[in-house]
């Protein structure tokens, strides 16, 4: 544990020292990552398909804030799709449109989320993303993970249906937009997820901010279970088949990051709360002091033996 | 305010150093309360603007207009998908009253949701301008603490000239 204790005050005084480097470094790869898995299952079009395309992008975006990281993957997104299907493009330019006016107006900073959620999906491993989103930002956040897994959804009836899609395709259009529209909002397993996602983030954010003993650990397993329950619920009365196994794995992996980021960022010592109690002109005051557990980094003493001073004493003694 | 918090650093950087009782020795004290305000006007001078740049109503008043604007652009594109989606409805609807019917119903909850809208805008924007004053009031309490400083060191300052001049 000691040991654990001491990487973390490493890492951070790490981060403290170089995060001018480390920030930029962090976005290239987030943003690298994005694209790469663009290209990786919708990568329609030839010319984006190149890596330095990529490559170059993620350069740009490693300095840029994530509002503007959003819309060059989007853009990228949107070309992909575009070389697929104009009608699918329009749709997805709808809702990318509506998602930036109505919701980033009011919250700006919540734009990685957006970008996130679908990644995780693409790494199975969706689950991580409400409990960290739950512990890490606000309830409102709920929206961006929402507008993430219609996203994801979006991009995978792409895939699926890329030959329907395409230009050429011998279909009226508006079947096409009928088509189009059906598949996606109609996909049961989404909308589930949407419903399950919110109630996890919203139960996580209200327990870990209860003044109880290990609330971050009690928010963590309450928001699982939750989303399990929510889950299972769908699944029988609904008959929205969710494969058990992934899931189970999920969310134990969404359970391991959990405690991780908790490390990282929550590490307090329960055993030495102090309460206290005072007042001043208006209030009571009743205090609840948890102590966060530090330690410092063993510093290194290096020993130097002089033996150059050493060997000149010897020659003159002899 | 921001004049003032430039004014008060430039002053404390000249004299930081060389004042403070002893010339040459750092003002510990001092500094830590310039790197405090420093500090804290880059974390939160940000959310402090509207406090500084407008009144209450103003601030509301541009936000909801800005959300009209907005709700209506991104109705206008929902309308667009949906009149796609319907299409073939549309065309084989030939009755007017049909016809009027839907319009009105388009009306009904484009006003349903513009309400709605505005109302969230409302609520968001009033609790934001809010928390501006909140964090402008800790600002301006940090300034006058690091004045007050300035004040008691000049009249040290002259006292001990008095003294010397006396002796």
């Amino acid at each position: 544990m000691l040991n654990l204790l001491v990487l973390r005050s490493k890492l951070k005084s790490f981060y403290g020292k170089y995060n001018v480097f480390i920030v930029p470094a962090v976005k290239f790869a987030f943003v690298l990552c994005a694209l790469l898995l663009l290209n990786k299952n919708i990568g329609y079009m030839k010319m984006l398909k190149n890596p330095f395309v990529p490559v170059i992008l993620s350069l740009i975006c490693s300095v840029m804030p994530f509002g503007g990281i959003c819309w060059i993957i989007s853009g990228f997104m949107l070309m992909h799709i575009y070389a697929v299907s104009s009608e699918m493009t329009l749709v997805m330019v709808i809702f990318l449109m509506i998602t930036a006016l109505l919701y980033y107006g009011f919250q700006p900073g919540d734009s990685w989320i957006l970008i996130l959620t679908p990644m995780m999906f693409a790494f199975k491993i969706p689950y991580v993303v409400p409990v960290l989103v739950g512990l890490s930002c606000g309830m409102v956040s709920v929206v961006p993970v929402g507008c993430g897994i219609v996203l994801y959804y979006m991009l995978s009836y792409v895939k699926k249906n890329a030959g329907l899609l395409t230009n050429d395709a011998a279909m009226d259009i508006t079947q096409k937009y009928m088509q189009m529209i059906n598949g996606i909002v109609s996909n049961k397993t989404m909308l589930l997820l949407i419903v399950a996602f919110a109630v996890t983030i919203i139960v996580v954010f209200l327990i870990r901010n209860l003044s109880l003993d290990y609330s971050w650990i009690i928010a963590v397993i309450t928001g699982l279970v939750a989303l399990l329950v929510t889950v299972l619920a769908g699944d029988f009365l609904f008959g929205i088949s969710v494969a058990v196994s992934p899931l189970l794995t999920g969310i134990l992996i969404a359970a391991a990051v959990a405690v991780v980021y908790i490390f990282m960022v929550f590490n307090v010592d329960y055993t030495r709360t102090e309460y206290t109690q005072f007042e001043d002109d208006d209030y009571y005051y009743y205090v609840k002091a948890v102590p966060k557990i530090t330690v410092s980094v063993p510093e290194r003493r290096v020993q130097r033996m002089n033996r150059q001073k050493h060997t000149e004493n010897e020659g003159k003694e002899q | 305010m921001e004049w003032l918090c430039v004014i008060l650093t430039k002053y404390a950087n000249r004299f930081a150093i060389c004042s403070g009782g002893c010339r040459g020795m750092l003002n510990e004290d001092k500094i830590r309360l310039m790197n405090d305000i420093a500090v804290f006007e880059k974390k939160e001078g940000k959310s402090a603007r509207p406090a500084e740049r407008y009144f209450k109503n103003d601030f509301i008043a541009k936000h909801m207009m800005q959300s009209f604007f907005a709700f209506t652009f991104c109705y206008l594109l929902v309308m667009i998908i949906a009149v796609l989606y319907n299409m073939e409805q549309i065309v084989s609807t030939v009755n007017v009253t049909d016809v009027v019917g839907m319009a009105k119903k388009t009306i009904v909850f484009y006003l349903t949701g513009l309400f709605l809208f505005e109302l969230i805008t409302w609520t968001v924007y009033r609790r934001k301008y809010d928390e501006a004053v909140r964090v402008r009031k800790v600002r301006i309490e940090k300034l006058n603490r690091l004045k007050k400083r300035y004040e008691f060191q000049e009249k040290a300052k002259e006292l001990m000239k008095e003294g010397g001049r006396n002796a």
